[in-house]
C-alpha cells in the first residue's frame, strides 16, 4: 500500500524543493521498484530503471497536476522505461542471465523455507512471462499482479480497454500454457 | 457463440458483465473442453494471487534513496551551466534576427553576378545613337571577355580588391568614350 503525500510536501516537490521530492521517493521507491523487477526480473535492472523512473519525474514535477494521482504517473513512467528496456538488445542478453539469487525477500518473518519458495514463485514468473511480449508482459504484470483495474491499466499505458483485454487475454493463455509445460518437466521435490 | 468465442471469456472471466457471465456459467455446464480451460484459469487466477501477495523488495532502500538523490543532483549542476547560456540565447526576436542574418550571409556569398553586364545595359543606354550600331560588336566583345578570369566581375573580389573601384570607372570610362 503506497503512503499518501501530504498535500504541502507535494507543493514544495513541485516548486523544486528537492527534500521534499526525497520524503516523495521514499514513500514511493518500494512500489516502482516491485513494477521494474516484475517486468525486467533482475535487481540491478530494476535498481536503474527506478533511478531513472524518479530522475524523470523530478524533472517534469513541475508539470504535475493535482487531478492525476501521482502513483499513477510514477506508475506510467515506470512502465515506459520497462517497455523500451524489454524492446533493447540489452534485455535480450540479460534474458540469458538469472540472478534470481539476489532476489532477498526484505520481511524478516520469513522462514528460510518461505524465502525459498519465495525465490522460487519468482522463478516461476520469470519462466512463465518470458515468451510474453514486452506489452502483454506490461499488462500481466499492472492488472494481475499490481491489481490496478483496467481504466487504470489503460490510463498507464495509454491504450483502449479492447486492447488491454486483448493483450491479457493471450497473457493468461501464454503463461498458463507455459506453467502447464514447467510443471511437467520438473521432478517432485523433497521438501 | 462458438467454444472459441467462450474461450477468450474464460480467460477474461473477471472482466464480464454479468449477462456474459451467466452465459458462459451455462455453456461449462456443457462442454467438456471448455470446462479443462476453464479450471486452468482458475487455477492461474489462484496462482496470481500469489504471485501478487510476494511483492520483491529493494535489498537497501536507503542506498537506493541516496543513488537517486546523488543522480538528481549530479544531473542539476549539469543543467545548471548548460541552461544559463540557453535562458541568454533563448529569445525569438533574437532566433528570427540569426535567422535572417544567415539567409542574408548566404545570399551575399552565393550571389556573384558579373557586373559587366549590368554596366553594359548602364552604358547603352549612355552610348549616343551614332554608337548604337557597334552594340552587338560590342556584346560579342563582352561575351569572349566575360569567359577570361581576369575581366569576370565578383562583387567579393571587388570589396577585397582596393584598387576594383577604380578599375570600375576606367571601364565606364572606356566604354562610354567608344
Amino acid at each position: 500500500m503506497i503512503k499518501p503525500i501530504p498535500l504541502e510536501t507535494l507543493t514544495l516537490a513541485i516548486q523544486g524543493d528537492r527534500r521534499a521530492f526525497q520524503e516523495i521517493v521514499k514513500c514511493h521507491q518500494s512500489f516502482a521498484y516491485a513494477v521494474a523487477y516484475r517486468m525486467v526480473g533482475n535487481r540491478a535492472d530494476a535498481e536503474d530503471l527506478t533511478q531513472e523512473a524518479f530522475i524523470r519525474l523530478w524533472r517534469n514535477m513541475s508539470k504535475y497536476r493535482a487531478d492525476i494521482k501521482l502513483s499513477t504517473w510514477l506508475y506510467k513512467i515506470v512502465t515506459n522505461l520497462c517497455l523500451d528496456f524489454l524492446k533493447s538488445p540489452r534485455a535480450r542478453r540479460r534474458k540469458l542471465d538469472n540472478d534470481l539469487d539476489d532476489a532477498v525477500h526484505v520481511d524478516s518473518g520469513l522462514t528460510p523455507d518461505a524465502i525459498l519458495h519465495g525465490q522460487e514463485l519468482r522463478a516461476q514468473i520469470e519462466k512463465a512471462t518470458e515468451e510474453l511480449s514486452p506489452m502483454q508482459k506490461a499488462v500481466f504484470v499492472l492488472r494481475d499482479l499490481e491489481a490496478l483495474t483496467v481504466e487504470e491499466t489503460c490510463d498507464v499505458l495509454s491504450i483502449n480497454a479492447d486492447h488491454v483485454k486483448s493483450n491479457l487475454f493471450h497473457a493468461r493463455k501464454k503463461i498458463s500454457q507455459k506453467l502447464s509445460a514447467i510443471y511437467e518437466t520438473r521432478e517432485p521435490k523433497n521438501l | 457463440m462458438s467454444c472459441m468465442d467462450f474461450e477468450e471469456h474464460i480467460w477474461l472471466y473477471d472482466e464480464l458483465s454479468p449477462e456474459q457471465k451467466i452465459l458462459l456459467d451455462k455453456h461449462l455446464l456443457t462442454c467438456a473442453d471448455c470446462k479443462m480451460i476453464w479450471e486452468q484459469a482458475q487455477a492461474l487466477a489462484a496462482t496470481s494471487k500469489v504471485w501478487q501477495e510476494d511483492v520483491p523488495a529493494v535489498e537497501h532502500e536507503a542506498q537506493l534513496t541516496h543513488k537517486i538523490m546523488g543522480a538528481i543532483e549530479s544531473k542539476r549542476d549539469q543543467k545548471n551551466s548548460l541552461l544559463t547560456l540557453i535562458d541568454l540565447i533563448n529569445t525569438r526576436w533574437l532566433r528570427y534576427s540569426m535567422a535572417s542574418l544567415s539567409v542574408l550571409l548566404v545570399i551575399t556569398f552565393l550571389y556573384d553576378r558579373p557586373f559587366a553586364e549590368h554596366s553594359t545595359e548602364t552604358v547603352s543606354h549612355e552610348i549616343p545613337e551614332a554608337a548604337s550600331l557597334t552594340r552587338s560588336d560590342f556584346i560579342k566583345d563582352r561575351i569572349k571577355v566575360k569567359k577570361t578570369d581576369d575581366h569576370h566581375f565578383s562583387l567579393l573580389a571587388c570589396i577585397e580588391n582596393r584598387s576594383c573601384p577604380p578599375l570600375i570607372i576606367e571601364k565606364k570610362k572606356y566604354y562610354e568614350n567608344r
